[in-house]
């Protein structure tokens, strides 16, 4: 029978680290009994046993059918309320192979360990108090995370920027709310608070609000990066710069393919920000019918594209598709290429010279993309520095986004029913409604089927 | 079985829970320690209030007497809140005490089914298996044996009178406590503790200054219950004054002499009604804090002083009183003191008001931990219906949290527990919108009709009444906004072709009913126009309200089995699982709501519960 998804009372083990050949594996387990039914497996049972917690024990892994080892281990115990999880529980750090993890694993589960489904880590934590929502969603992003920036922001809200920042908003709505409550609850005569709501300090909150609602656009940026499209007519060169500009950022891991053959999409970083930096080099002109699809695929691609590089054959000089092409995105960033060839032309006005040949106008090149992009992220150069210097806040996930979007349309609710002069019981509502949403994100108020979303997003083992 | 029903305790709860019970045809004792006493008001001359006066039209609408008596002694009226909204709008009125008492006990005396007996209870009686109310023991000796007993002791339980360093056994002044009750309580089990509270001093009316004070005249009377049309009863003036610096400095000099603050009163006393002392030590930036001088009746010259409930020494209690404009040459008639009392924890009680520890026994008022005589009397009325329903074998009468203020009083009370005296506030109902004092009949005259409690009367007067309301409705929605009526107010340009019902959700044409209805006034009474208007202006906020509501509403409504073993739930803290296990919460709404019970606790066992559903 399939196990109840959220089943707390059985003891779970599962790898946390990628599966596959490494120096170092980690496979976690937590619940109650944790530590005992270890112990079983362990050729110091009474040393694991006994261990008090937050310790590490060195051992063996030990088949209890044949006393054979299986690997030379360290075990980190954690006992309730300690620990990520606050559960009673082991860290196993075995040999990265994967030989080993999947005989550990095969004997943890013939212990009573249930192989633990994605996000029971997180969700048990959670139940601990060990987490609130935007932290455990913030563990997701943490392990999918695709740039430093992503990385930086993921962690800053494991350590509970956004919950705070969001506690704090949330403590402004109630103080106004249990000010209000107060004076509905104490006839005018008798010393009450005069007065009404006050219809500048709700525009305060509501503008924090939105200020955090504003910035998810840029924070789910961060999850994905911006997306930088390299046009241009056919022999432009534009292979040849996405190229060079994918050397520009030296961390470069992996070159990606992208959904289809037609285009190949690379992340790479400028400066900090995460780029996903597209060539349509696989897309041609329509010359007949089979072409056509490529082309209007293209087009969407341009449409969906944070920025475009446009780049020109100074040798061949501006075309009337380039034109067209220029006149229809304005915004592009205009390279006018191949400025190392004797034939090569002026470069018109507003045109960057560079050479996919000698390298040479490549740096001012990725600046001036990283320029480009940089409003979509919301930043100026110094909030940046700040934001990665200190910690300033996004939001990241679509539940977050609805539930500020909620709040705010209900602090303007409340600002339109003030200005009408709706009764102050009546105005009360969206203050309530406000407060809800924001309690909702941190999981405050929670339904079962927002843990449960929250929660089954998970990778394994986290 | 010498009775069906006994009730112990004559006062708010009291009076309700007999007449109820008596009127539901049970046969029924009143025992109290003196009839002279039934239905007195220990503390303020007044009924109702912010939140309070809901209760009172829900207990009239319910069928219960303290509308009637109110109605029927009242000496001043006003609405409370008028400028803050209709839900939160409440009528309160002072009251001739005396008279007041008197009523009650006429209601009492001439109500048949009812024997009153004056005598004091020491200690319970259960069956054999010690889990099922079989009478009582008195003072002198009675063993009165009964099926279902109604406990309202209010503040006489083991109860102990203080005065500066002067203390004494006593229930109210000069009125012996109940002793023996609570200890033997006490020793079958049931938990028991300490709560206080106090009550101001009188003073003589005569000895007044009032052209230093300001006099507060009340309103055009309007009744309290349902079943009366209009009222004319004298209407007296209160006044009101301030402390000064000087009296400050009286109540700091003498705080050293205060039982409260030198220890020996180890009850808790209700936050929300302070005394005058605990007000200066708390807001010591008060420059001055607010006394309402109030008649105590028509033929008295006694005088109740609304904000200065204090347990300090006499000579200090005249110096303050004497510091104070107005007061200066006040003659002190009764001094102020602080009494404390048994109470029982209501978490060990269902929501029908009956004991989870012996079956047939019902608790209601004080003895519950609220304070003030609407709360009494509203639980009252419950544990009277719910002590008939235990008697007849019928499901108990539980009202919602959305339905009255009565179920959020009970609901309050059975599963948060309490750790100090509890009062009703409108911001306790998370649906107050629906809960307006003018709708009281409209929500609970239905069930007083099926319970029985309702008087033909009473159901013709609400039938004639609901048909009229639904009649203003139907013209109010059949008027619609022409270009004829542009001129008549600004801003109805923006409603053409609505009709008034429909308009009058806009805020800033709230007043447009008299200008685009004119007719209405002279065809129906003037509140069922009211009630009608404020169901049409409020119907936008109370669905909002609702949908706000609704947002827990799914899990509030989870039910809990009640043999659900919180101990062997795993996740669980220890001190949640303990709380769960001793309260038994009936739904998800009530477990979450128990102090203690953590964010996580409630998550888990929503889970657990929903894979219960489920399985």
């Amino acid at each position: 029978m399939q196990r109840s998804y959220f089943d707390a009372s059985r003891p779970i083990a599962a790898l946390a680290t990628v599966p596959g050949e490494s120096a170092l594996a980690v496979i976690r387990c937590a619940g109650p009994g944790a530590v005992d039914l270890v112990a079983g497996l362990f050729s110091r049972p009474a040393a694991l046993g006994s261990a008090r917690s937050m310790s590490l024990v060195h051992g063996e892994l030990v088949d209890p059918s044949d006393g054979a080892a299986v690997d030379e281990i360290l075990a980190a115990v954690f006992l309730s309320p300690d620990g990520p999880i606050g559960e009673d529980g082991v860290e196993l750090y075995c040999h990265g192979s994967p030989a080993v993890i999947r005989k550990a694993l095969s004997l943890l589960e013939g212990a009573g360990f249930a192989p633990a489904l994605p996000g029971e880590f997180t969700f048990r934590a959670f139940l601990h108090g060990k987490t609130d929502l935007v932290k455990a969603e913030a563990v997701q992003e943490l392990v999918r995370a695709g740039s430093e920036g992503a990385r930086v922001e993921a962690l800053r809200r494991l350590e509970g920027g956004l919950s705070r920042a969001l506690a704090s908003v949330r403590e402004a709505i109630v103080d106004v709310l249990a000010e209000v409550e107060a004076r509905l609850d104490y006839a005018e005569d008798d010393d009450s608070p005069a007065g009404g709501l006050d219809p500048d300090s709700l525009q305060r909150i509501r503008d924090r609000v939105a200020l955090l609602a504003a910035s998810y656009v840029s924070g789910r940026l961060y999850e994905r990066g911006a997306r930088a499209i390299v046009a241009g007519r056919p022999n432009a060169g534009k292979s040849s710069l996405f190229n060079l500009l994918v050397r520009e950022d030296r961390s470069i891991v992996a070159t990606d393919p992208g959904t289809t053959r037609d285009w190949i999409e690379t992340a790479i970083e400028l400066g900090g920000l995460p780029v996903r930096l597209v060539d349509t080099a696989g897309l041609r002109e329509a010359e007949g019918e089979i072409e056509a699809e490529g082309v209007s695929r293209s087009r969407r691609l341009v449409e969906e594209s944070e920025a475009v590089i446009y780049v020109v054959d100074g040798c061949g000089g501006l075309s009337a598709a380039d034109v067209a092409f220029l006149e229809s995105r304005p915004d592009s960033l205009c390279v006018w290429n191949k400025v190392d060839a004797p034939s090569c032309a002026e470069a018109p006005a507003g045109f960057l010279r560079t050479s996919a040949a000698t390298g040479e106008g490549l740096s001012a090149l990725a600046e001036a993309l990283r320029e480009r992009i940089r409003p979509r992220f919301g930043l100026d150069e110094s909030a940046l520095s700040r934001s990665v210097a200190e910690g300033d806040i996004r939001i990241a996930s679509e539940r977050q986004k609805r539930l500020l979007d909620e709040a705010v349309a209900a602090l303007d609710s409340c600002r339109g029913e003030l200005d009408a002069r709706a009764p102050l019981d009546a105005l009360i509502l969206d203050l309530r409604e406000a407060a809800d949403s924001l309690g909702e994100i941190t999981g405050e108020i929670a339904s079962k089927e927002v843990l449960e979303a929250v929660f089954s997003r998970f990778c394994l083992g986290k | 079985m010498d009775y069906e029903a006994i009730v112990v305790g004559g006062g708010h709860a009291g009076i309700e829970a007999a007449l109820a019970l008596a009127r539901l045809g049970r046969r029924t004792l009143m025992v109290t320690q003196d009839i002279d006493a039934v239905g007195r008001m220990s503390c303020n001359p007044s009924v109702g209030g912010l939140s309070k006066g809901n209760l009172v039209r829900e207990v009239d609408a319910l069928g219960g007497q303290m509308g009637l008596l109110i109605d029927a002694s009242m000496i001043q009226y006003r609405v409370l809140n008028r400028s803050r909204g209709p839900a939160v709008q409440a009528p309160r009125a002072q009251a001739d005490k005396a008279l007041y008492s008197g009523f009650a006990r006429q209601a009492l005396e001439s109500q048949s089914s009812l024997e009153l007996f004056m005598d004091t209870v020491v200690d319970i009686m259960l069956d054999s298996s010690g889990r099922r109310i079989e009478g009582i023991v008195t003072e002198r000796g009675n063993r009165i044996g009964c099926r279902a007993l109604v406990l309202t002791t209010g503040t006489f339980m083991e109860a102990r009178l203080f005065i500066g360093e002067w203390s004494a056994p006593g229930g109210r002044l000069g009125e012996p406590a109940a002793l023996g009750l609570g200890d033997a309580l006490r020793r079958r089990g049931f938990r028991v503790g300490r709560f206080k509270t106090g009550t101001p001093a009188r003073v003589k009316g005569s000895s007044l200054d009032y052209c230093e004070m300001e006099r507060q005249d009340g309103e055009a009377q309007e009744p309290f219950s349902f079943l009366h049309e209009k009222i004319a009863r004298p209407s007296l003036p209160c006044w009101i004054t301030y402390t000064t610096a000087e009296t400050h400095r009286v109540i700091r000099a003498g705080l050293g002499r205060s039982p409260l603050y030198g220890g020996a009163i180890k009850g808790k006393g209700p936050r929300y009604c302070p005394s005058i002392e605990d007000k200066v030590m708390r807001f010591p930036d008060r420059e001055r804090h607010q006394v309402f001088v109030e008649p105590e009746g028509e033929y008295t010259d006694e005088m109740y002083l609304n904000g200065l409930s204090s347990s300090l020494p006499e000579d200090i209690q005249a110096a303050l009183i004497h510091s104070i404009p107005g007061l200066n040459h006040a003659v002190i008639v009764r001094p102020a003191y602080a009494v404390e009392y048994d109470y029982l924890d209501p978490s060990l009680l269902y929501a029908s008001l009956e004991s989870k520890i012996a079956g047939g026994l019902f608790v209601a008022g004080q003895t519950n931990g609220s304070s003030g005589y609407e709360e009494a009397a509203a639980q009252g009325l419950v544990a009277g219906i719910n002590a008939d329903r235990f008697l007849t074998g019928e499901e108990a009468l539980v009202l919602s949290r959305s339905e009255a203020y009565i179920g959020v009083l009970v609901d309050d009370l059975v599963t948060l527990g309490i750790d100090e005296p509890y009062r009703m506030f409108t911001s306790r109902a998370e649906r107050r919108l629906a809960l307006r004092q003018d709708t009281a009949d409209t929500r609970l005259t239905p069930l007083a009709k099926s319970i029985g409690l309702a008087t033909r009367e009473r159901i013709e007067r609400f039938e004639g009444k609901a048909a009229g309301i639904a009649e203003i409705k139907e013209l109010m929605k059949g008027r619609r906004i022409s270009r004829d009526d542009f001129l008549a107010m600004d801003g109805l340009i923006n409603h053409l072709g609505e009709s008034v019902h429909n308009v009058l959700r806009d805020p800033a044409l709230r007043n447009c009913l008299v200008t685009l209805l004119p007719g209405l006034g002279t065809r129906f009474p003037h509140g069922w126009i009211e009630t009608a208007e404020l169901d049409a202006r409020y119907e936008g906020y109370r669905e909002k309200e609702a949908r706000i509501a609704g947002r827990l509403e799914r899990s509030e409504r989870l039910r809990i089995p009640t043999d659900f073993d919180y101990l062997a739930m795993a996740g669980l803290s220890s001190e949640a699982a303990q709380k769960l296990s001793s309260t038994r919460p009936l739904t998800l709404g009530q477990a979450a709501r128990i102090p203690g019970v953590r964010r996580s606790d409630a998550a888990l066992l929503m889970i657990a519960l929903s894979r219960r559903g489920t399985a």
